[in-house]
C-alpha cells in the first residue's frame, strides 16, 4: 500500500471514528476505506476473559494470531475503556510454555502414578480416562467421580457439563470454582427473594447519588465499574461513597467515608444500621408491609469444617473442635440475645439445619437488633486500634445518615468480603436487610448489587446450574417436579436423575482425601492452589488409587499433581459466550486456531461421552444415603429399559444420547452468523452441526418463559447489540426485575418478588419454628435478622495476627495466565506480605526482608511490604494468592459458611517470624 | 537467573512431598524471588517504554513514589499529563482521554475525563523481574513513542 | 529517536455550526490540511480532518478551524500519528 493512499485511509478511518462518536451515521464508502486503514487486522466482539464487570472488547486478528485490543466503545458496560489486565487478553494465548498435547505419567509406556509425565495422542488420553472412570465407577458408583469445573466454563461448557455429569453418569458430583467465590450470594438471593441474581443492574451507578463498598476494593478488582463510580463522584457534587473494609486500600483514596473494621464485624454493623433505621423512623411502611415479610434462622451451625478429627494435624485441634462446641465471647452474648452468658459452652447443635428459617414478626425484629447500640457496635467493630473510638464512632453516624436519609438513592457492592465469610449467607441477606426496610430495591438507583468475582460465574456456573445440588434456571436435584422437568427436556426416562445433591468443592477435596473420590477431572480451574488448607489436597491428589485429569492452558500446581494433563484451547480459539454480574449474556466467535493439540473443553467433555454407554452407566447404581421410592434404600433405578422406550439402545454412547441428538443436529455448520470464522470444535468432533449454537439453544429453552429468558443465539451477534440482560423478552433487555414499571413477568402491583422457592414457611419466634401450618409468602420477599457470631479461629497468644487473602489488580486468581504477560509480571513480580511497620519492627522485620507466615495448617515464606498500595492495621496481614511460589493457601482455613459452603479466605489467625537462611526448608 | 526455572522447580518439589505422620508439612524449600522495585527515577527523567502493540497503554517508566494515591481531589497524573495537546514536556494524555463517550460523545473537554480519572487502572510501573516464561506474542509494534 | 518526518498527523474534528449554514464548508475547503468527510447541514455538524506533519501543526490548523466565520465550536475527536511511509502490517495507534 503507498503511502498516499494509506493517508487517505487513515484519514477516512479518523472521519469514521469521529462520526461515531458524535452519533452520526457513516456512510458507507468512508466505513470500507476505514476498514482499509487497519491493514488487514480483523475487529470483532469479544468479552474480557476475567472478572466478572463483563467489559466488551474488540480483538483485533492477523495471520491467524491475535496482535491487539480494545476496549469496545459501543459497550455499555465500558465504552471503550479497559483496566490494565483487559488490555492483555491478546497477550495471555502466547505463553511459551502454553500446553499443546496430552500428557499421561508413564513407566514403559504404561500408566504409572509415580511415572513421568509424557506427551501422548487424545486416543490414549481417553482410553486411560475411561479405563479409569470404569475402575472407579465399579468400585464406588457414581459419587466416587467428580468434575471441578469453573465459573470461567463458557456457558456452552458448563452446560454439557452438567448435563454428561447428570444426565449421563447420574452424578451430582460436579462443582464451579463460583462455590469458593458466590455460592454465599446465590444462597442470600435464594433465601430473600426464592431466586438467584441482582435485580438491578449497573445503570444503577449513575442512576443513584450514593454508593457504599463493603468490603470491595473495586478499584482494583472491579476497576472499569470503579471508573463510573469515579466520573460520577467528580461530576455530581451529591454523590457520596463510603468504604467499609478491613485495611486501606486504593478503593478508601476515592472515598468519602472509608471506615476500617475488625474482621467479621460487618455481621454487627448492618445490625446497628437496621436499629438506626426503625429508631429514626427511616423504614419504607408501604414497601415492607405489601412486600416483605421478616424472617429468622438458627444461631448455632457451625463452620463448615470436618464434624470429627478426622485427617488432622495435631495443631488443627482447637480450631476444629470449635465446629462442635465454642465457648461463647462476651460480645457474641450480648449480640444474640441468648440464656447463655459469656464464657459458657455452646453446643452447634444446628449444623444439619443451617439453612432453615420461619416467619418472625416485626416486633421480634425489632427486639432482635436492639442489642446492636453505637456503643456495643462501635466498640466491637472499631478495626485500627490506632483511630480514637470517637472518630470511629461517627463514621458509624456518618454511615447511618446515609442509609437513613430517605432522599438519598443508595447503592451498595460487595464481593468478597462478605461472600468469602463463614457467615456470607447472612450478610448477603443482611444487605437486603436494609435495603428493604428503607425501600432500596429493583429500582433506578436503588440497590444492593452482589458484584460477581469471575466472568461467567453468573452465566454459566450459576445460571446452568453447574452445582452439586443444581440443574439449569434455578433448578433442584431435590425437588421432583425440577427433577421430571430435566428428564423431559432431556429426553431421559424418568428416575435417571439423581436426587441427592453430591459433594460441594471442598467437600470434594475431603472426599478424595478419605477416598470417597478417586476419579476426578478439573477444567478451566487451579483447585489445588485455590481451595483453602491446601496441604491436605496436595496430599491427597498423592494417594495411589486416585485419579486426577486436570485440562488447562498453562502448568501450574494443579497440573503438577495431575496423573493426566489435557491441553485446552483458550478464549477465542473457540466459540463462547459469558455472562457478567449484571445479567449480561455476551458472545463471541473463535478467531484464532489453538496452538498444537489443544482443544477446546466442549470438545473434550463431547469427545469423552463417546466412551461410555448408557449400558454402562444407567443400570441400577448404589448411592449412600438416596431414597427412591420403589427402590431399596441406597440405590438409583434401573433406567434402560425405559431408555429403549425412548429410542435410546443400550450400546448408545452418552454422545448419541445426550449431545449428538436429533435436535441438535438440525442444528447446521457452517452457519452464517460464524461470517466465514472457523469452527475447530465441530471439525475435531467431525460434526456438519454447530455445538455451540446448539447446546446454547437446548440450554435456553429450561429458561425461556420461566423468569430466565435468552435471546435466540443470532441476536447476540447482531451489529448494534453488546449482550443483553436477561430475561430477555420480546427482544426487549430487563434491567430492574421484580418491577411492574421495568419487569414483564411481574403480573401485579409496582414491586413482585415472585421467585419460587422457599416461598411457605412456617410462623416462629427467635428460638426457632412453632408448630402452627406454614404460610405462603408468594410475591414477597424477605427481611432476615441474623447476629452477630464470632469466626471459629482469632487471633490468640500464639498465631497473633489476623489473615486475608486476595487479588491485586494486575493479576487474576492465580497468576497462570497474567504471570506471562511480561507487563503484568513486571509490574507485580510477587505476593508480598503486607504488613503495619509497628508489626513488622515488633517482630525484627525491616521492609523488604524475607519471613514465615505460619498458621496451624502451614506455612509460606515471602517478602515483607510495609508500604504499597495497602495500609494495613496494626493486628493484621495481607497476602494475595496469585503467586504459586508463595502458596498462601496452604496457611489459610477451610471453614466455610454453613449454608452456602463458601470458604472464609479472609480471616484465620497466623504468626510472623523471621526468615533467617535463605536455604531454609 | 533461578527465578525462571523456579515453575519447573517448584512442581517437582511438591511431587516429592512426603506427609510425616500427619504432622503439618513443611513447604517445599523454594528460594523466594529477589526484591524487585520499579526504577527510582523521578518523572521527567526517564526514557519511554517500548509498546508491545500498539494501542497498549504506555507503561509508567518513573517512580510513582509519593505520587500515589490518587484522590477526588488529587491526581499527580493528571497535573502533568492532563494538558491535552501539549507539544512539549510531559507527554499528554491523548485525545480519547478528554472525551467521555457515555456522557458526552462528541465533546472533547479541557480536562481528563472522570472516567479515565484512575490512571494506575490502565498505566503500570515496571520493575526489572525477568520473565518466569518466555511470551510469543508479537503485536508487530512500531517504534516506541506516538 | 523517532525521525518526525517519517510521522504523519491526523485528527478527526467535530465542528458545529448554525444549522443550514452551508457556506462553512467552502471557507473550511481552503484551510490546508483539512477534509471534510460529512456534512450534515441539517442539524449543523461537520466531520473534518487535519493531516499535518507535527503535533504543533495539527494544533495551529484545529485553531484555525476555530476561528473560521460560522464555526460555533471544534472539538478534536481523535487523533493519529502514523509512519506514513510503511507498508502493511502498520497499524495507526489512535488511542
Amino acid at each position: 500500500m503507498s503511502g498516499a493512499s494509506r493517508r487517505e485511509f487513515l484519514r477516512a478511518a479518523a472521519a469514521a471514528a469521529t462520526a461515531v462518536a458524535a452519533g452520526l451515521p457513516v456512510p458507507g464508502r468512508l466505513r470500507a476505506q476505514a476498514a482499509q486503514a487497519t491493514s488487514a487486522v480483523r475487529w470483532d466482539r469479544g468479552v474480557c476473559r476475567f472478572c466478572g464487570t463483563g467489559c466488551g472488547i474488540q480483538v483485533g486478528t492477523r495471520d491467524d494470531r491475535i496482535v491487539a485490543v480494545k476496549g469496545d466503545p459501543d459497550s455499555p458496560v465500558n465504552r471503550g475503556l479497559l483496566c490494565v489486565k483487559g488490555y492483555a487478553n491478546a497477550q495471555i494465548l502466547y505463553g511459551a510454555d502454553r500446553l499443546a498435547t496430552p500428557q499421561l505419567r508413564l513407566t514403559d509406556g504404561a500408566y504409572d502414578k509415580r511415572g513421568t509425565l509424557t506427551p501422548v495422542s487424545w486416543e490414549r488420553a481417553f482410553d486411560e480416562m475411561a479405563r479409569q472412570f470404569t475402575r472407579v465407577h465399579a468400585e464406588l458408583g457414581p459419587t466416587g467421580v467428580a468434575v471441578m469445573g469453573s465459573g470461567q466454563y463458557t456457558i456452552q461448557e458448563g452446560y454439557a457439563a452438567a448435563k454428561l455429569v447428570k444426565a449421563g453418569w447420574r452424578s451430582n458430583n460436579l462443582e464451579p470454582n463460583a462455590r469458593h467465590c458466590m455460592a454465599s450470594a446465590v444462597a442470600g438471593f435464594m433465601q430473600t427473594f426464592g431466586i438467584d441474581e441482582p435485580a438491578g443492574c449497573y445503570d444503577d451507578i449513575e442512576l443513584t447519588d450514593t454508593v457504599v463498598t463493603w468490603g470491595a476494593n473495586m478499584a482494583e478488582m472491579h476497576p472499569m465499574l470503579w471508573a463510573r463510580v469515579t466520573a460520577k463522584r467528580l461530576a455530581d457534587p451529591n454523590y457520596r461513597i463510603a468504604h467499609l473494609t478491613t485495611f486501606t486500600t486504593p478503593t478508601s483514596a476515592m472515598a468519602d467515608l472509608e471506615i476500617v473494621i475488625r474482621p467479621q464485624t460487618d455481621l454487627a454493623i448492618w445490625n446497628y444500621l437496621a436499629r438506626e433505621v426503625l429508631v429514626r423512623n427511616a423504614v419504607d411502611r408501604a414497601f415492607v408491609d405489601q412486600h416483605c415479610v421478616f424472617a429468622a434462622g438458627y444461631t448455632d451451625i457451625g463452620y463448615g469444617q470436618r464434624g470429627d478429627e478426622r485427617s488432622m494435624y495435631p495443631a488443627e485441634h482447637d480450631t476444629r473442635a470449635n465446629e462442635r462446641v465454642h465457648t461463647l465471647a462476651a460480645d457474641e452474648a450480648v449480640a444474640q440475645g441468648r440464656p447463655e452468658k459469656a464464657g459458657e459452652r455452646v453446643a452447634h447443635d444446628r449444623r444439619a439445619n443451617a439453612s432453615d428459617h420461619w416467619l418472625i414478626t416485626a416486633d421480634e425484629f425489632r427486639a432482635a437488633v436492639e442489642p446492636y447500640t453505637l456503643d456495643f457496635v462501635a466498640g466491637l467493630s472499631r478495626g485500627n486500634a490506632d483511630e480514637p473510638l470517637e472518630a470511629f464512632r461517627a463514621k458509624l453516624v456518618q454511615l447511618a445518615d446515609l442509609y437513613c436519609d430517605r432522599a438519598r438513592k443508595i447503592v451498595s457492592f460487595w464481593t468478597m468480603g462478605f461472600n468469602q465469610s463463614t457467615r456470607g449467607t447472612w450478610l448477603n441477606e443482611q444487605a437486603y436487610m436494609v435495603h428493604l426496610l428503607t425501600g432500596r430495591y429493583a429500582a433506578p438507583g436503588n440497590s444492593a448489587f452482589s458484584l460477581t468475582g469471575q466472568p461467567s460465574a453468573c452465566g454459566t456456573a450459576r445460571e446452568v446450574g453447574t452445582f452439586a445440588h443444581r440443574l439449569p434456571a434455578d433448578m433442584s436435584v431435590e425437588n421432583p417436579a425440577d427433577r421430571r422437568r430435566a428428564e423431559d427436556l432431556w429426553r431421559l426416562p424418568a428416575g435417571t436423575i439423581n436426587p441427592k445433591p453430591g459433594s460441594h468443592l471442598t467437600e470434594m477435596m475431603r472426599d478424595l482425601e478419605d477416598g470417597r473420590i478417586k476419579w476426578l477431572w478439573v477444567q478451566v480451574t487451579n483447585p489445588f492452589q485455590s481451595t483453602a488448607n491446601a496441604n491436605h489436597w496436595v496430599e491427597a491428589a498423592r494417594r495411589p488409587d486416585a485419579f486426577i485429569v486436570v485440562s488447562d492452558v498453562y502448568p501450574g500446581v494443579s497440573t503438577g499433581l495431575a496423573d493426566l494433563v489435557l491441553p485446552s484451547a483458550m478464549i477465542f480459539e473457540k466459540w463462547g459466550a459469558y455472562g457478567n454480574s449484571e445479567r449480561r449474556t455476551q458472545m463471541w466467535r473463535q478467531q484464532v486456531r489453538a496452538p498444537g493439540d489443544a482443544r477446546s473443553d466442549l470438545w473434550q467433555i463431547l469427545e469423552f461421552s463417546k466412551r461410555l454407554t448408557i449400558r454402562d452407566l444407567w443400570g441400577a447404581q448404589p448411592v449412600a444415603g438416596v431414597a427412591v421410592a420403589g427402590e431399596p434404600a441406597g440405590r438409583l433405578p434401573d433406567v434402560r429399559a425405559a431408555a429403549r422406550t425412548l429410542g435410546h439402545r443400550p450400546e448408545a454412547t452418552l454422545y448419541d444420547v445426550l449431545f449428538a441428538t436429533a435436535a441438535n443436529r438440525q442444528v447446521a455448520w457452517p452457519d452464517a452468523v460464524a461470517e466465514d470464522r472457523p469452527n475447530d470444535t465441530a471439525r475435531h468432533l467431525g460434526a456438519m452441526w454447530f455445538p455451540e449454537k446448539a447446546l446454547f439453544e437446548e440450554y435456553a429453552a429450561f429458561g425461556r418463559g420461566h423468569a430466565h429468558d435468552l435471546a435466540p443465539f443470532d441476536a447476540y451477534f447482531s451489529a448494534d447489540v453488546r449482550g443483553l440482560r436477561w430475561p430477555v423478552v420480546k427482544g426487549r433487555e430487563t434491567r430492574w426485575r421484580f418491577n411492574g414499571a421495568h419487569d414483564p413477568y411481574v403480573t401485579r402491583g409496582s414491586f413482585e418478588f415472585y421467585g419460587p422457592a422457599m416461598k411457605v414457611l412456617p410462623p416462629g419466634d427467635r428460638t426457632g419454628p412453632a408448630t402452627a401450618p406454614p404460610v405462603s409468602l408468594a410475591g414477597k420477599a424477605k427481611i432476615f435478622f441474623r447476629p452477630y457470631t464470632a469466626p471459629p479461629e482469632v487471633p490468640d497468644a500464639t498465631y497473633d495476627l489476623w489473615l486475608s487473602t486476595g487479588r491485586v489488580l494486575e493479576h487474576w486468581h492465580s497468576g497462570t495466565m497474567t504471570r506471562r504477560v511480561p507487563e503484568l509480571h513486571r509490574a507485580v513480580p510477587a505476593a508480598l506480605l503486607f504488613m503495619h511497620p509497628d508489626d513488622a519492627a515488633r517482630r525484627g522485620l525491616a521492609r523488604h526482608d524475607l519471613a514465615w507466615v505460619a498458621s496451624r495448617r502451614g506455612r509460606v515464606r515471602l517478602r515483607v511490604e510495609t508500604q504499597g498500595r495497602y495500609g494495613m492495621p496494626r493486628g493484621s496481614v495481607y497476602v494475595p494468592w496469585f503467586d504459586e511460589q508463595v502458596f498462601i493457601n496452604t496457611v489459610t482455613l477451610d471453614a466455610m459458611c454453613p449454608i452456602s459452603k463458601q470458604t472464609d479466605f479472609k480471616k484465620c489467625a497466623v504468626h510472623v517470624t523471621k526468615a533467617e537462611h535463605s536455604t531454609e526448608g | 537467573m533461578r527465578a525462571h526455572s523456579c515453575i519447573v522447580l517448584f512442581m517437582l518439589v511438591i511431587g516429592a512431598w512426603v506427609s510425616a505422620a500427619a504432622q503439618t508439612p513443611a513447604s517445599p524449600a523454594v528460594a523466594p524471588a529477589p526484591v524487585f522495585e520499579p526504577p527510582d527515577t523521578r518523572p521527567g527523567r526517564s526514557t519511554r517504554l517500548p509498546r508491545a502493540w500498539d494501542g497498549q497503554p504506555p507503561l509508567v517508566p518513573h517512580s510513582l513514589r509519593g505520587l500515589t494515591p490518587i484522590t477526588v481531589t488529587s491526581n499527580a497524573c493528571v497535573r502533568c499529563h492532563g494538558r491535552a495537546g501539549a507539544t512539549a514536556g510531559p507527554p499528554p494524555a491523548p485525545p480519547s482521554h478528554f472525551i467521555d463517550l457515555r456522557e458526552a460523545p462528541g465533546v472533547a473537554r479541557p480536562q481528563v475525563a472522570g472516567a479515565r480519572w484512575n490512571c494506575t487502572a490502565c498505566h503500570v510501573p515496571q520493575t526489572m523481574a525477568p520473565p518466569l516464561v518466555g511470551t510469543t506474542f508479537d503485536g508487530k509494534a512500531r517504534r516506541p513513542g506516538r | 529517536m523517532q525521525d518526525v518526518a517519517d510521522i504523519v498527523h491526523i485528527a478527526g474534528v467535530l465542528v458545529r455550526v448554525a444549522p443550514g449554514d452551508c457556506e462553512v464548508s467552502d471557507r473550511l475547503a481552503q484551510q490546508a490540511g483539512v477534509q471534510t468527510h460529512i456534512d450534515d447541514a441539517a442539524t449543523g455538524q461537520l466531520v473534518v480532518t487535519i493531516d499535518a506533519p507535527t503535533l504543533e501543526a495539527v494544533r495551529a490548523v484545529h485553531e484555525a478551524i476555530a476561528r473560521v466565520p460560522g464555526v460555533v465550536s471544534a472539538h478534536l475527536v481523535c487523533h493519529v500519528a502514523d509512519a506514513a511511509a510503511a507498508g502493511p502490517g502498520r497499524t495507526g495507534g489512535a488511542s
